[in-house]
């Protein structure tokens, strides 16, 4: 019955994150608008996009192999599965001891299935644009991993049960310890996820891949019709989950407990106010930075992974480290 | 790190996800104009681009269409990949791999000190 009710739930959060993901490009691109004195488009305009995406002629070149139409459906089905797997203002719904390495594990397949589709495709482009993936892929996932193990490791120590899990973070969270080491340390992490995120999503700085002007639409640029948005849709999804990370990590806070709700009803809460957590981080790490950033070149996005977060996150592991060991009190 | 049930679990929770992207697909096969796909003496590709030109800025990547051949474009992706890692930095792969070390030792020195 238990599986039941966990199936539901994920079709219902499927649907849900589909509808929310959407509307926060939509509202990203009217903020990015504004911010730019632009009109932007209406608010639901992903939607439209969307519906007419599927209703329109889906084209396949000539060169393309059968992992070119394959590529989109699966890109999907791993987003939904990421969803059981993604921390929703409450535990995962198929929360295991290990999800940690599984939520890891499937974020970067939905890259690594974008790379393939596009390599599939036989364009020159595409080729190009999933090159760049592949390098910004290896690049951005070396200081997240090392971030979140770090926080996972800091929090074993202050006792959690499952330290790969990520209903740990609704337990205890990396705020708690409160010393004024640790503060610095959190915070240097943060910087770090919010950059990573915005690698993830690939805005402003890391907008290299999908470069429109340049590369026209990079891995995307074969793809057109129901393929095209099936691989939008998954791309929300994915953008959802990954700053979904980021709040459970950094501001797990729910509110059912503080009004007193139970039952159904505070999973209802607890995700509506995640939804809005999320947006705050999205804010910060999409709109903000893609209204204020350029594009940078592959090398030098690489170079800011290698030589930037990655130095940040050791620094501010061994801060975290450091402030276990109590070196200085 | 799993038990047998997680494992299990994973692939229930991605045969859903693939029933209902595929879902999703064959109603939009339905729904839409269909499927086009472009046959012989016919522009390929969507960017405008015949295959056996050159394209404009990006001259050096003749002979590397990669079509049919998907593993190829993996290798020659992460070709690329050392081949910017080198290219980036002052110069060599080795300060990666020193990265890499300082890392590893400072992880063991904390690990043989406080473990």
């Amino acid at each position: 019955m238990n599986l039941l009710y966990a199936t539901l739930g994920l079709i219902a959060l499927y649907i849900y994150v589909s509808f929310a993901s959407l509307l926060w490009e939509g509202i990203d691109r009217k903020l990015v608008a504004r911010m730019q004195r632009r009109v932007g488009p209406p608010l639901l305009q992903p939607f439209y996009d969307f519906l007419k995406l599927m209703s329109k002629e889906s084209i396949i070149p000539k060169h393309a192999n059968k992992f070119y139409e394959l590529a989109p459906v699966l890109a999907l089905a791993v987003s939904i599965a990421l969803l059981a797997y993604t921390p929703m203002g409450f535990a995962p719904l198929f929360a295991t001891k290990g999800d940690v390495i599984v939520f890891i594990y499937l974020l970067t397949l939905i890259g690594f299935i974008r790379v393939l589709g596009a390599i599939s495709s036989g364009s020159p482009y595409a080729q190009i644009g999933a090159q760049r993936e592949m390098i910004i892929l290896v690049s951005r996932e070396v200081p997240m991993m090392l971030a979140l193990f770090t926080i996972l490791w800091r929090l074993n120590n202050i006792g959690v049960e499952k330290p790969f899990s990520l209903a740990t973070f609704y337990q205890r969270n990396i705020w708690e310890l409160g010393t004024p080491l640790a503060l610095i340390g959190t915070f240097i992490l943060l910087v770090v996820f919010l950059a990573w995120l915005a690698s993830e999503i690939e805005v402003g700085f890391f907008d290299i891949p999908e470069a429109e002007t340049e590369v026209a639409e990079g891995p995307m640029a074969e793809y057109s019709g129901r393929h095209l948005a099936l691989f939008e849709l998954s791309n929300a999804i994915k953008m959802f989950v990954s700053a979904s990370l980021v709040v459970a990590i950094f501001f797990p806070w729910g509110i059912s407990a503080y009004i007193g709700l139970n039952g159904t009803l505070a999973l209802v809460v607890d995700v509506l106010f995640h939804t809005l957590k999320v947006f705050a981080v999205l804010f910060v790490s999409m709109s903000i930075f893609r209204a204020i950033t350029g594009r940078l070149r592959i090398t030098q996005a690489v170079q800011v992974f290698w030589l930037r977060l990655f130095p940040a996150a050791i620094i501010g592991s061994l801060i975290l480290a450091i402030d276990l060991l109590g070196v200085i009190a | 790190m799993f038990g047998y049930w997680d494992a299990l679990y994973f692939i229930y929770v991605l045969i859903i996800g693939l029933v209902i992207s595929y879902i999703l697909m064959k109603w939009g096969e339905k729904a839409s104009m269909g499927t086009r796909r472009v046959g012989d003496g016919t522009k390929v590709y969507l960017s405008g681009e015949d295959e056996d030109e050159v394209i404009p800025q990006f001259e050096h990547l003749r002979g590397y269409f990669t079509g049919r051949h998907v593993m190829w474009g993996l290798i020659r992706g992460i070709n690329r990949m050392f081949i910017t890692f080198r290219r980036e930095h002052t110069g060599l792969l080795t300060d990666y791999v020193a990265y890499l070390l300082v890392t590893v030792a400072i992880i063991l020195g904390v690990l043989i000190i406080w473990g």
